[in-house]
């Protein structure tokens, strides 16, 4: 019952003096007092004129704000820290007048910081999108509820507002950082199954020399190699097949603080994003209140979305990084790239580090602080004003 | 001084400019309005120059300011003068009086308007400004109350309407322009806010709104004119609202001043009678005055507490046959108390009531009153009795009151001795031939001489023909040949006294208007008046008044006389209609809409009966009377002008829409045929239509849905929005075209 209380004052419609409107109340008071003291007639014509602006403005400024129906144009998915731009889209139901000064915003959440729209005119039966931007303080899943529609139009004296109700989910993907040391091992020989291409260019990469055939391009000879011999030498091009980053994130608890956390799930949506944009398949394991969630390693938006969205929604007690491991199918890491990320300081024992670089193509084991700030550069993140 | 140009922001959001200039004109109207009425040319040209300088830069784009410590040092300026005017003797005597110092407080709000055009403004100031210059405006409110003042308000209102339209969307924008997320470091580009708020700045749409608020203020002003509270309680009248110009009765008479009298409708004083009173005397005297020199006359009205006076203890045998006045006044014209001549008793609570040397009543000590004044006075009627003449005659020995002839050859013109001389002629030789009716040949001469002023000359309040330099009572009998109630007293008196006969000028009101309700006389401010007063030992003092009984004037001349008189007119209607509604005239009009509003419901209680009546004639016996055929009359009337007004809004429309397609600003409906046609069929197919979709996007979602050729829409798509808003002129082939590109996509939507 209270919650519905609590809520029906969030939604609640209505009007108030601005501080502008405070002063015009009391210099009408105080000059009121004086034009009836002394009955003088023109001062009293224009103390009526000033009531009247305040008439109009409460009239004005509440019959805009119920002809105006808004609605929010945003993306559901955002980058934490980073700018986003959104707009409503505005309509005028009013037939004959415009509506004017209207300013528009989600109502607070502490999770965003927002700079609000604003409509300087909407004229009848007209239509208008207003740009809005805001930025994400911290992952997760945020519930937009509502949108405030406000105007202090004509005069400022009073601003009227209404709230719509205007539900939207936001999935706040963790920020993305900076890579400081190279962690993709692309094209290296021991994971690149190469075989001669006849394609050169693109992302084919050099293979090796070999003597000229008949059929071959001339612009392939290696003219600086081929000086001095009686045969020329071409390039031979391989195309390696994707390559494939296998991300493990350790959530288990630790002593160490939640932000060590939060900056190991930076880590990895920053080496996904890396890897995604490099073309790479990437997968991934981690434990969180759900349990232990694996995802196989593909390529695509889809699973960009996918991946960011379960590192986004990370929170409650989570399985040991020995269970994720268990979790993980061996086929899924071989040849893959395997990187273990973690806030503790050497989450995996010998035995189980060796077992899993048998299995994978290459093992990458980032464990606690000092070593994440060595190949991690967070991003400056703002922080909830 | 420094100058600077109107930043990107200030440009590209288009708000400065449009703001600047109409609100320098307004600041600059309410600096004026108030300097004019405070009759102070200084300020007026100053707020001028300053207004004038920053008003040339706004229009040019640039802003023109001084460094803040000059402004500061120009506050300060302010602030001693305020602190000089603040000492001088008349705005002690306005706090005295529990007021405030009104002109020098609003000198002080004008000298910081003025700073503040000298500053670099922002929001903050123009708000400032707003604020400051109603304050301004307001203040000139309380102490000038003419019509031009009435007209200048309103541009002013219709000024700060705008600005105050044009701030709240300067204001809006400027927010939009300077919000910065935490993360960001610098705020977004201008052109980015201009696109995401505001695409053309609405002036005609503000010009729309400002008629429509303008026409609601009016409105609500008069409705809160007419219905605010006023008070019984009057405060003492400040000393620049000239009550005295308004009223005619001052502390001193003086002839020759080239101004104009504008008269207020405002009640000064109620009068009750008792109801068995036969005789309602006109005439209250408040002053008298004797002596005449250099164009003034010198009124009998010591102050209070100086000068011998006597107490009046009325003899009550005399008392039963008086007249008793019981006067409610305002107090400012203590501290004479008006009355009928000749006054016998008086009594008030609000001090002691005492008769002057000349014969008219003051109220002295500490006079008590809660904004208004009673007394009553009793006087007895004319003419009087031995006993009274005789009564009378002992008192002006005991206050020592002498009726003799003041020596007025010193300062009398021989012409108005001469032209009176001329006047009564043959009276005078009457008089000279038989002393014994000298009594009645006095009063003779002086009615002779009332009638041939009230016949030969005019009476008006506009004396801007007058000539200060000439005698006053000269320059009107024989240059301007017109004036008003002093100039005809002053002559009628000046030229008895020339004459011989004893005579002087009495001050104070006529009024024989008689409220219904409560029967009691209205004397207003209009009804200030002056007259003469005719001695002799046979009658006592005698009125006779020369003042012609309405004002004559001519309205024949050129446009700019008739235009004058138009404007006369108008000030006398503002002063009778606004300056004079007070608490009675608004009792008054509540009576008179009650009553209208009593007869309008009668009659229209009668008119449905009537109706009834006829209808139920009409359906029973099939009867058409004449209220059936009004009816029918009515509604065939209203039905025609309706249809007219409907087919000429239908023509106008058309006329304006053909225009259009001419002049290339619309599209005719015809050549967007091909798209409404394509939407349409994403309609049937179930592809709903979003209220904030745009064409191209909803098109977009059908591409992906429908799987069409993405080129194809593309290209429709756009050749769509240059039509329809990049001002494309389509040839017959390009519609054909998109004819046959909408038909294809139409057919492969039909699959």
């Amino acid at each position: 019952m209270a919650r519905d209380r609590t809520a029906r004052r969030r939604y609640r419609n209505g009007g108030r003096l601005t501080a502008a409107g405070w002063v015009y109340g009391i210099i009408w008071g105080i000059m009121l007092t004086a034009a009836v003291r002394n009955d003088a007639a023109v001062a009293l014509l224009l103390l009526g004129a000033m009531f009247g602006a305040l008439a109009v403005s409460a009239f004005a400024a509440g019959r805009t704000v119920r002809a105006v129906r808004a609605t929010r144009e945003a993306p559901d998915r955002v980058w934490q820290g980073q700018t986003v731009h959104m707009s409503y889209f505005l309509a005028n139901r009013s037939r004959w007048s415009s509506c004017m000064g209207l300013t528009l915003r989600d109502l607070p959440q502490k999770a965003l910081d927002a700079a609000s729209g604003y409509c300087a005119h909407l004229p009848a039966r007209g239509q208008f999108r207003s740009g809005a931007r805001f930025v994400a303080l911290r992952r997760g899943r945020i519930r937009l509820d509502g949108i405030e529609i406000s105007t202090g139009f004509p005069f400022g004296l009073i601003r009227a507002w209404r709230r719509t109700l205007e539900p939207a989910n936001l999935i706040v993907w963790p920020a993305r950082g900076e890579l400081r040391a190279e962690l993709f091992r692309r094209g290296a020989a021991e994971v690149s199954s190469a075989r001669p291409s006849p394609i050169s260019g693109g992302q084919d990469e050099f293979f090796g020399l070999r003597e000229f055939r008949e059929d071959d391009n001339p612009r392939l000879i290696h003219w600086k190699r081929s000086a001095g011999r009686h045969r020329p030498l071409v390039r031979e091009m391989a195309r390696p097949v994707p390559d494939v980053l296998f991300l493990i994130v350790d959530t288990a608890p630790s002593d160490s603080a939640a932000a060590d956390l939060e900056k190991v799930l930076r880590l990895g949506a920053t080496l996904i994003d890396h890897a995604m944009t490099r073309g790479y398949q990437v997968g991934l394991a981690l434990a969180n209140g759900k349990g232990i969630q694996t995802l196989p390693p593909a390529t695509g938006r889809a699973q960009l979305r996918d991946l960011l969205d379960v590192l986004a929604d990370i929170g409650g007690q989570a399985a040991s990084l020995a269970q994720t491991l268990a979790a993980v199918r061996p086929a899924w890491l071989t040849h893959a790239q395997v990187v273990v990320v973690s806030a503790h300081e050497a989450p995996l024992d010998p035995r189980a580090s060796v077992a899993l670089a048998g299995r994978a193509g290459h093992l990458t084991v980032i464990g606690g602080p000092e070593q994440i700030d060595r190949v991690f550069a967070d991003a400056p993140l703002p922080e909830a004003p | 001084m420094p100058v600077r140009s109107f930043a990107k922001a200030e440009i590209v959001l288009k708000a400065r400019r449009r703001l600047e200039v109409p609100l320098l004109l307004m600041v600059w109207l309410s600096l004026a309005m108030f300097a004019i009425a405070d009759q102070s040319p200084t300020f007026l040209l100053a707020a001028t120059a300053v207004a004038g300088g920053n008003l040339v830069a706004a229009t040019r784009g640039k802003e023109i300011f001084l460094y803040r410590h000059f402004v500061n040092a120009l506050v300060l300026g302010g602030g001693l003068l305020f602190i000089i005017e603040s000492l001088n003797d008349e705005s002690l005597a306005t706090l005295s009086a529990g007021g405030l110092p009104l002109r020098a407080i609003t000198h002080f709000i004008m000298v910081i308007q003025m700073c503040k055009l000298l500053e670099r403004k922002r929001n903050r100031d123009y708000s400032q400004m707003l604020i400051l210059s109603f304050l301004t405006v307001l203040s000139g409110s309380l102490i000038c109350e003419l019509l031009w003042y009435g007209l200048a308000g309103l541009v002013y209102v219709a000024l700060a309407c705008y600005v105050g339209m044009a701030l709240t969307i300067k204001r809006g924008l400027d927010r939009s322009a300077q919000t910065q997320l935490i993360n960001e470091a610098t705020p977004p580009p201008t052109d980015q806010v201009a696109w995401n708020a505001i695409r053309e700045w609405p002036s005609r749409v503000l010009r729309r709104r400002l008629v429509t608020t303008l026409a609601f203020l009016l409105v609500c002003g008069t409705l809160w004119f007419t219905a605010a509270p006023r008070l019984e309680q009057v405060m003492e009248p400040l000393a620049a609202r000239g009550l005295s110009a308004l009223t005619g009765l001052g502390s001193t008479v003086r002839l020759g001043d080239a101004r104009k009298v504008y008269q207020s409708n405002r009640v000064v004083m109620r009068i009750g009678f008792d109801d068995d009173a036969a005789y309602r005397p006109q005439y209250f005297c408040a002053a008298t005055a004797t002596t005449y020199e250099n164009s003034g006359w010198a009124i009998d009205l010591p102050a209070v507490g100086a000068g011998p006076q006597s107490e009046i203890a009325p003899p009550p045998d005399l008392l039963a046959g008086a007249v008793r006045q019981r006067v409610s006044m305002r107090p400012n014209l203590l501290p004479s108390l008006p009355a009928a001549y000749p006054v016998i008793g008086a009594t008030t609570s609000a001090g002691r009531t005492r008769l002057t040397r000349a014969g008219t009543l003051i109220v002295s000590g500490e006079i008590v009153h809660s904004g208004h004044l009673t007394y009553t006075a009793w006087s007895w009627s004319q003419p009087l009795s031995t006993n009274q003449r005789e009564h009378l005659a002992r008192r002006r020995e005991q206050i020592g009151m002498a009726v003799d002839l003041p020596n007025v050859t010193e300062h009398l013109s021989p012409a108005v001795a001469q032209l009176a001389r001329q006047w009564c002629a043959d009276l005078l030789d009457q008089r000279a031939a038989d002393p014994t009716r000298h009594d009645e040949l006095d009063l003779a001469i002086a009615r002779r001489i009332s009638q041939r002023l009230s016949q030969d000359y005019l009476y008006t309040l506009d004396l801007s023909g007058a000539d200060p330099d000439r005698d006053g009572v000269e320059d009107f009998l024989f240059h301007m040949k017109r004036g008003h109630c002093e100039y005809f007293a002053s002559a009628l008196t000046v030229m008895c006294q020339a004459l011989n006969v004893r005579a002087r000028l009495a001050m104070g009101f006529r009024s024989d208007e008689i409220d219904r309700a409560t029967r009691e006389t209205i004397v207003r401010d209009r009804d200030a008046h002056a007259w003469c007063q005719v001695f002799t030992p046979s009658t006592d003092f005698v009125t006779v008044d020369p003042s012609p009984a309405s004002a004559r004037e001519s309205a024949s001349g050129s446009w700019w006389v008739r235009l004058s008189h138009f404007w006369s007119r108008l000030q006398f209607l503002w002063s009778e209609h606004v300056i004079g509604y007070d608490a009675l005239a608004r009792q008054r009009l509540t009576e008179r809409l009650r009553r209208n509003l009593t007869a309008l419901v009668a009659q229209a209680r009668s008119m449905l009966a009537d109706a009834r009546k006829s209808l139920h004639d009409l359906a029973v016996y099939g009867k058409v009377d004449v209220f059936i055929m009004r009816l029918m009359y009515v509604v065939f009337a209203l039905t025609g002008v309706v249809g007219v007004l409907v087919l000429g809004q239908v023509l106008l429309r058309r006329h304006r829409r053909q225009r259009a397609y001419r002049a290339g600003t619309a599209v005719p409906p015809a050549h967007l045929a091909f798209m409404r046609r394509v939407l349409k069929r994403l309609d049937a197919r179930g592809l709903a239509h979003l209220p904030h979709q745009t064409p191209r996007e909803r098109l977009a979602q059908a591409v992906r849905r429908f799987d069409l050729p993405a080129d194809q829409v593309d290209a429709l798509v756009s050749f769509y929005y240059r039509l329809r808003w990049g001002g494309l002129r389509a040839s017959a082939q390009q519609l054909a075209h998109a004819d046959r590109q909408a038909d294809d996509l139409i057919a492969r939507l039909q699959r």
